[in-house]
């Protein structure tokens, strides 16, 4: 672990702290983190040839990335932030490069992989997979931009792996509870708007 | 609980082992529920694009904000330079203690210097080409036989007879530089540069050979400085002293 702290960069620990202990500093933490690591878009340009701008885009995977398994508790602490970082971006730009090399139309798709599906058992799965590809995404999209302001903040924010209690601290809600009624208040409004229109 | 939040707490691993077997169940039996299953998971998967798309674009915005500030992890082309800047640096030390070596290391002392000196200049005494042998021309002939005790003899037996000779002052010095009697060498050298009646004098040539082949503390300083001096006042031996100030310093 980086035990060092310099005033532009924040240790290890600090970051892993913010990141994962609420969602106050959390913002504030993702940024330090891109911040602190941002020498590698050069080193993306410069040892695996990219261009700046996919470069960019994946330090930026890779920084989304580490967010996710640090707050999902799954940086286990062993090596320093930068060796963790490292690896999962030189995979990343090997992935890209590879992506760029095979077939440049399917980088940019245009929803993530719904890997909520590896949840399920294969039986179960199969039949949802079925289901989840003939989805019309931009009219979901646009349901979605549909929402109030309140509503897609709170969706947003427990898609970020924010819990029902970080988000009430976050938006100033009573407790957990009314969060989660809220929000699947909210996914019920979404639901009867994009099946009014499917159908 | 409806099915929204039945789905929600399956997801949060709220349901217990019988109640995630019922859930499995009901995917496979209740096609309305797969859908809302469906709904769900493709909802989470939009948000999380957004989701995505909205920190990329703070992230470009972050990017830039660097670039514009001049961050030095940004600048061009920095990392190959800083990494190899150590190399470069130690490079840069082996190359002045190579050139050190090759330059000083290697270089012969002024003793050695002298000593070539010695046996390709001073190895032969010039002779005269006359039929008669006086005891100069004596002197020099036992010198350039290698008969150097003997030369020295009849030198200093010349000089009992008249100190004023200088020849025989200079070869007498000669060949207690050859014996490396370095002393009485620089003392008859000294004799002979206090004649000042000279048109040509080569006494403090000849100091400065002696005192880099006897090479004392301070000899080596003190024979440049007097090699300087023969230089400077245009003396006697003044490109041998010019050649020996090159080589050795």
């Amino acid at each position: 672990m980086r035990p060092e702290k310099t005033l532009s960069l924040p240790t290890d620990t600090e970051i892993i702290d913010n990141l994962t202990r609420d969602g106050h500093n959390r913002r504030k933490a993702e940024d330090q983190l891109f911040n602190g690591f941002i020498y590698f878009v050069k080193e993306g340009i410069r040892k695996y040839s990219l261009e700046e701008e996919e470069a960019l885009d994946v330090y930026s995977d890779t920084i989304i990335s580490a967010i996710e398994k640090i707050t999902g508790g799954l940086f286990e602490g062993r090596s320093s932030l930068k060796t963790y970082l490292f690896r999962i971006f030189h995979n990343k730009c090997v992935d890209r490069i590879r992506q760029l090399t095979t077939n440049k139309n399917k980088i940019h798709r245009n929803t993530a992989s719904p890997d909520l599906l590896s949840h399920l058992s294969d039986s179960a799965k199969s039949i949802v997979q079925h289901l989840v590809e003939q989805a019309d995404f931009q009219l979901l999209k646009e349901r979605l931009s549909e929402l109030g302001d309140s509503c897609r903040k709170m969706l947003g924010l427990f898609a970020d792996g924010y819990s029902d209690k970080e988000i009430a601290v976050a938006m100033e809600y009573k407790t957990a509870e009314v969060v989660k009624t809220s929000r699947l208040r909210c996914l019920e409004k979404l639901r009867q708007s994009y099946n009014l229109l499917k159908h | 609980m409806n099915s929204l939040e039945y789905i929600d707490d399956y997801f949060k691993g709220l349901l217990t082992d019988a109640q995630k077997e019922e859930f499995e169940r009901r995917v496979q039996s209740d096609p309305s529920f797969a859908e809302e299953l469906a709904f769900y998971i493709n909802a989470q998967a939009l948000l999380k694009d957004d989701l995505i798309a909205e920190k990329k674009e703070r992230f470009k915005d972050l990017y830039r904000q660097n670039k514009s500030a001049a961050n030095p992890a940004l600048a061009a082309n920095p990392t190959p330079v800083r990494r190899l800047r150590p190399f470069a640096i130690a490079a840069s030390i082996l190359a002045i203690v190579v050139a050190a070596w090759l330059i000083f290391g290697s270089q012969p002392g002024p003793d050695k210097i002298a000593g070539r000196y010695i046996d390709t200049q001073l190895r032969n005494l010039p002779v005269k080409m006359s039929s008669v042998q006086d005891s100069l021309q004596k002197g020099i002939t036992l010198y350039n036989n290698g008969q150097l005790p003997e030369a020295l003899n009849l030198f200093q037996r010349m000089l009992q007879q008249d100190s004023a000779k200088v020849l025989a002052k200079t070869y007498a010095g000669i060949v207690c530089l050859r014996l490396q009697d370095y002393d009485k060498a620089l003392d008859y050298f000294q004799q002979l540069e206090a004649d000042t009646a000279l048109y040509s004098n080569p006494a403090l040539f000849y100091q400065s050979i002696t005192l880099m082949k006897r090479n004392h503390p301070g000899d080596s300083q003190k024979a440049r400085q007097l090699l300087q001096l023969v230089v400077d006042r245009d003396l006697d031996k003044k490109e041998d002293a010019q050649q020996l100030l090159l080589k050795h310093w």
